[in-house]
């Protein structure tokens, strides 16, 4: 299965462009010598794909979002040229191993733990599951829930949760809405003691809301950077790199500007 | 004092001595796993003979959740399941063959009353290096040198199963360069590999069904090194004489983003995409093939771009199956992709399955059940969204 053209065509010539204005910029930069060894031409390949959303927005028609950011973001903390390459959700393991790409920018850390020869960076973000409720009537966990209202989008992971913890405590009242941002409606008009859903909605929902919402994560989903485990000190050199990204606020504030 | 001791000892002795026998034997007590026994051989109830299902067994540890996924298969309404039965797994070294976890899944299936496709693909070690190059390969790569093994598997499966199997999709998606080991895509390379193992599968099963592998519903611009576009590839593919080498269509396509029954356009990817692929192998065949829609469905991912709520998921699924049950009287089997994994995918993909890896039933199984059941109660799933207090 893959996306329809048009829009990957659209992406690929904008990431080309990308990679011409990050070359521009970068060009006086030049890597370490351990980086430049492991990254010939200096060049950093990174797969990534082009549908999930909101890492990657088409915006006025260039590519755009967390993801690229973050990609730009390591490529010159490493002293590299950042090159997107498009790789399938299916093919993507395997653009590593043939070396068509050097990393993958979100992965699942769970699904390295699959791969035996792929090797997950710390992670950048925690996707998972969220209980959003009113900072003057908090719920933080499930065993919060009992005898209250939750709602949460039907059939979403949400409420597969939902399912699960209505077998581990006192039962609860379970409100089910087309979408996510519904139960977040449901919340914010106090028809709901609290909504379930991943950190991803909350973050944009709560970002645009003016009223106090407060949110616990009550999941965990880490997304992460893959890379072929061998050499390791590729590896090694990209998480480090990662690594001092969050030291200086870099990973925060992509963030904060996307989510 | 010591006497004292001594005794204590005495009495404690005979405990520690019967403990020490028993403690050989503790680890006999972990909990023991459900057994998959047989039961009375089962028949599908159903009100929609197209309605069949594509499994993910194959790489199932447990024998009671292969059977537990074919119950729930059965008791959804759905008569067919599409499963996956790779050559690697089954010839680990030229001509040796364990059939051990084919056996257990066509044993089920059996029980359950359900019919099987079976999807033929994946290239084991020895014969991705029968080139003897060292370059990378895939689990995908299928060297020329090797394309009389693989016909010489499928035989050999095609022969053993041939009580249990009636049709057999050769590969996968083959216009799409990573099914193809990341080489560039050829429907005449296809359509060789196609009359070789037509050859060697009728003279080991004469009555085995061989579809053509659905070609994934894509839009790739003529050169693209990630895959050819459909509706190309099964021109090029029937021009090349597909036709002879097959008795029907294993087809893909998905809604996406748009409802069932949005037209068609050879710029468009939806639900009736279906239609255009039929017309291209129709003008080039005798109208004799068969057609089975072997991949289907929408995506519930809540941050995909092709993808819809769960709510809309369930309408679009229950929609398509009323459209094709209405107006595809040609197609035989329309599955959906997919049941269940066998553990979570962690990414989107595992916003397609009816089922999660935990046996939680998602609403859209419910709905569909409830549709091939007969049983649909007109009652709204959601709520409305809600209204800001005045």
């Amino acid at each position: 299965m893959v996306a329809p053209a048009r829009r990957a065509v659209l992406i690929a010539l904008g990431l080309m462009a990308l990679t011409i204005v990050a070359a521009l910029a970068g060009r006086g930069r030049t890597p370490a010598p351990e980086v430049a060894d492991l990254f010939p031409g200096g060049i950093l390949r990174m797969g990534i794909e082009t549908s999930p959303s909101p890492y990657i927005h088409l915006w006025d028609g260039e590519p755009a979002g967390l993801v690229i950011g973050l990609g730009q973001a390591l490529a010159g903390e490493l002293g590299l040229t950042p090159l997107f390459v498009n790789v399938s959700l299916d093919g993507r393991f395997d653009a590593l191993r043939l070396g068509i790409v050097d990393l993958l920018i979100v992965v699942d850390a769970r699904q390295t733990a699959m791969e035996a020869d792929v090797l997950a960076t710390r992670p950048w973000f925690n996707a998972g599951l969220a209980l959003v409720s009113h900072e003057d009537l908090p719920f933080r966990s499930m065993q919060d829930m009992a005898g209250r209202s939750l709602a949460l989008a039907l059939g979403s992971a949400a409420d597969a949760e939902a399912r699960r913890w209505q077998r581990r405590i006192a039962a609860f009242t379970v409100l089910p809405y087309e979408l996510p941002q519904h139960a977040l409606d449901a919340l914010r008009f106090r028809v709901a003691h609290a909504a379930l859903v991943d950190a991803l909605d909350a973050r944009l929902y709560l970002r645009q809301q003016e009223m106090t919402l407060v949110m616990h994560q009550v999941s965990d989903q880490h997304l992460a950077m893959a890379l072929l485990s061998d050499p390791p000190t590729r590896w090694r050199v990209v998480d480090r790199a990662l690594g001092k990204l969050f030291e200086q606020g870099t990973v925060a504030r992509l963030l904060d500007r996307w989510l | 004092m010591m006497q004292e001791r001594l005794k204590v000892i005495a009495r404690q002795g005979p405990i520690a001595l019967r403990l020490l026998v028993v403690l050989p034997f503790l680890h006999v007590l972990h909990p023991v796993e459900p057994r998959a026994t047989l039961q009375e051989p089962q028949q599908v109830v159903t009100s929609l003979p197209q309605l069949c299902v594509h499994t993910r067994l194959i790489d199932e540890v447990l024998e009671w959740k292969i059977q537990r996924s074919l119950q729930l298969v059965r008791e959804m309404g759905a008569g067919t399941i599409v499963e996956f039965f790779p050559w690697a797994y089954f010839e680990t070294s030229p001509g040796k063959h364990n059939w051990h976890q084919a056996d257990r899944i066509l044993r089920h299936a059996r029980n359950q009353g359900l019919q099987v496709i079976a999807r033929m693909g994946m290239v084991p070690a020895w014969a991705r290096e029968s080139t003897g190059q060292e370059s990378p390969t895939t689990l995908n790569t299928l060297p020329p040198e090797a394309w009389d093994d693989f016909a010489d598997f499928v035989a050999s499966f095609a022969a053993r199963y041939q009580k249990e199997v009636k049709h057999l999709i050769i590969w996968n998606e083959p216009n799409l360069a990573f099914e193809w080991g990341h080489a560039t895509v050829s429907p005449q390379e296809y359509v060789e590999l196609l009359s070789l193992t037509h050859d060697a599968v009728r003279a080991a099963s004469p009555d085995t069904v061989l579809l053509a592998a659905g070609p994934a519903p894509t839009l790739e611009p003529v050169g693209s090194p990630q895959g050819m576009n459909d509706l190309v590839w099964l021109e090029e593919s029937f021009a090349a004489g597909a036709a002879d080498w097959i008795d029907g269509l294993a087809l893909h396509s998905y809604g996406f983003t748009e409802g069932p029954e949005a037209p068609s356009a050879h710029d468009r990817l939806n639900f009736r995409r279906t239609e255009l692929q039929r017309d291209v192998v129709q003008r080039h065949s005798d109208g004799k093939l068969a057609f089975f829609l072997t991949e289907t469905g929408w995506n519930d991912d809540p941050h995909h771009d092709l993808a819809v709520s769960p709510a809309r998921r369930i309408r679009y699924t229950l929609d398509a199956l009323r459209f094709s049950s209405r107006q595809w009287p040609w197609l035989d089997s329309l599955c959906l992709w997919a049941l269940r994994y066998p553990a979570p995918s962690t990414n989107w993909r595992d916003g397609f399955t009816l089922i999660t890896p935990e046996f939680l039933k998602k609403p859209v199984y419910h709905a569909v059940r409830n549709l091939a059941s007969g049983q649909e109660s007109g009652d709204a799933l959601w709520l409305p969204p809600p209204v800001a207090p005045s």
